[in-house]
């Protein structure tokens, strides 16, 4: 699993990034969103954990370019700042999570796994049905990201339960 | 008659150029009230990002006595020294770190609303949730509170649907009510905010467990009139006060947004 942290509070993101690694989720950590940006470019990370205040680059914009050039990767909002405006902008965008910090480390690392394992069901149905010959069911799981995102949720539910 | 037709020329004139100075004075005051917003919406983010980073660093000292416990003579075992007689009760430390991080999210479930308190300064008209911004106001109105001794407690409307109208009218409306009502509690009195929802509408209701007998003199806007009934019906809601036996109830209500908004 590839996770990237994006956040410009470099002491607050370099503790969260040790402290993930304690919990077996190894990350790359970038500063701003135009970094972040490049860093997909390079090599494509399964789950973003995403700021949004940071400079140059407002993470709802990371988010939006995102969602048309790289709709694969999941991407869970870590913000001091959020307003009820910016969830349902996420949320309208698919951000997998939204979470305000300060947040328990598990249950970041939880989220994480979660979006990871979104995103590999996705995959795993879409390939399996191509490999079927169903192209447009394929297809439409593909694009289709809401009808998937249900095993999402019961993951966050089960995680509530467990809360 | 002339002389009647200036007078009233004049008075008219005078009229315009008062009209005219409260605009002015109007436009700054809502001016500043968005400097204000700004600001404390920043601070508030700022102080947010160094609570999640107090909050982070405790976890990783716990994280890193946990990793003690488990490799004692790993890594960081060269801290410590072998043996049971000189190992370290590291439960004091846990103890410590699990109160700073309880510190962190009192102070960040505060600041928080805080920060939308103050967001919510900058819209006009929009959809929000009447419980939450209830539950803003509360936290502001705690400190008051508590100098006076005077409990606050707050039954909100579950799953009630969204409020639609000005935040910072709302949010001023309700907050006058409850500063008129306060006034005249006394030390060990208790003011019970209720939210529910009745006719199509967000009601808020304030009841005092004292029966307010000279009621505190409400603020007053420009024209004599009472604040909070005042921005309440500019808000298109409505405002009752019913003096009871033994206590006071002030009941406010607000429009809901519209379905599917």
């Amino acid at each position: 699993m590839k996770v990237l942290l994006v956040d410009d509070e470099i002491d607050f993101v370099t503790t969260l990034s040790n402290r993930l690694g304690l919990r077996g989720i190894e990350t790359d950590v970038v500063h701003d969103g135009q970094e972040a940006l490049d860093y997909v470019k390079d090599q494509e990370p399964d789950v973003i954990v995403l700021d949004l205040k940071m400079p140059g680059m407002y993470g709802m914009e990371v988010l939006r370019r995102l969602s048309k050039t790289n709709p694969d990767i999941q991407v869970v909002i870590l913000t001091g700042h959020g307003t009820d405006r910016d969830e349902e902008e996420a949320q309208r965008l698919k951000a997998f999570d939204y979470l305000r910090k300060p947040t328990d480390i598990d249950k970041l690392a939880d989220r994480i796994r979660g979006a990871y394992r979104f995103k590999l069901e996705k995959t795993m149905a879409a390939a399996a049905f191509a490999e079927a010959g169903e192209f447009d069911m394929a297809k439409d799981i593909a694009k289709d990201a809401e009808r998937l995102k249900t095993a999402g949720e019961i993951f966050k539910d089960e995680d509530k339960d467990k809360t | 008659m002339g002389e009647t037709q200036a007078g009233l020329a004049t008075e008219q004139t005078s009229m315009v150029q008062r009209t005219g100075d409260v605009e002015v004075d109007l436009g700054l005051r809502i001016a500043q009230l968005q400097v204000l917003s700004r600001a404390l919406t920043n601070v508030a983010h700022d102080i947010q990002n160094h609570l999640a980073a107090i909050n982070e660093s405790a976890g990783w000292m716990g994280d890193l006595l946990n990793l003690k416990n488990k490799h004692r003579f790993g890594w960081i075992g060269r801290f410590f020294k072998r043996g049971e007689r000189h190992r370290l009760d590291t439960t004091p430390f846990f103890g410590e770190i699990d109160t700073i991080q309880k510190q962190v999210v009192h102070g960040s479930t505060s600041n928080r609303r805080l920060g939308d308190f103050a967001h919510r300064l900058e819209e006009t008209q929009s959809v929000f949730s009447g419980n939450k911004a209830l539950e803003e106001i509360r936290d502001v109105l705690l400190k008051g509170a508590a100098e006076k001794d005077v409990h606050i407690e707050m039954e909100l409307a579950d799953g009630a649907p969204m409020v639609e109208t000005d935040p910072p009218g709302f949010q001023l409306a309700v907050f006058c009510g409850v500063e008129q009502v306060m006034e005249g509690l006394e030390s060990g009195d208790r003011l019970v905010l209720e939210a529910d929802v009745r006719d199509g509408r967000f009601h808020v209701r304030l009841t005092s467990s004292r029966r307010v007998e000279s009621p505190h003199e409400p603020p007053r806007g420009p024209d004599g009139q009472d604040f909070s009934r005042a921005i309440v019906q500019e808000l298109g809601g409505q405002i009752w006060k019913q003096p009871g036996e033994r206590n006071h109830i002030t009941t406010l209500a607000f429009p809901l947004a519209a379905a599917g908004t």
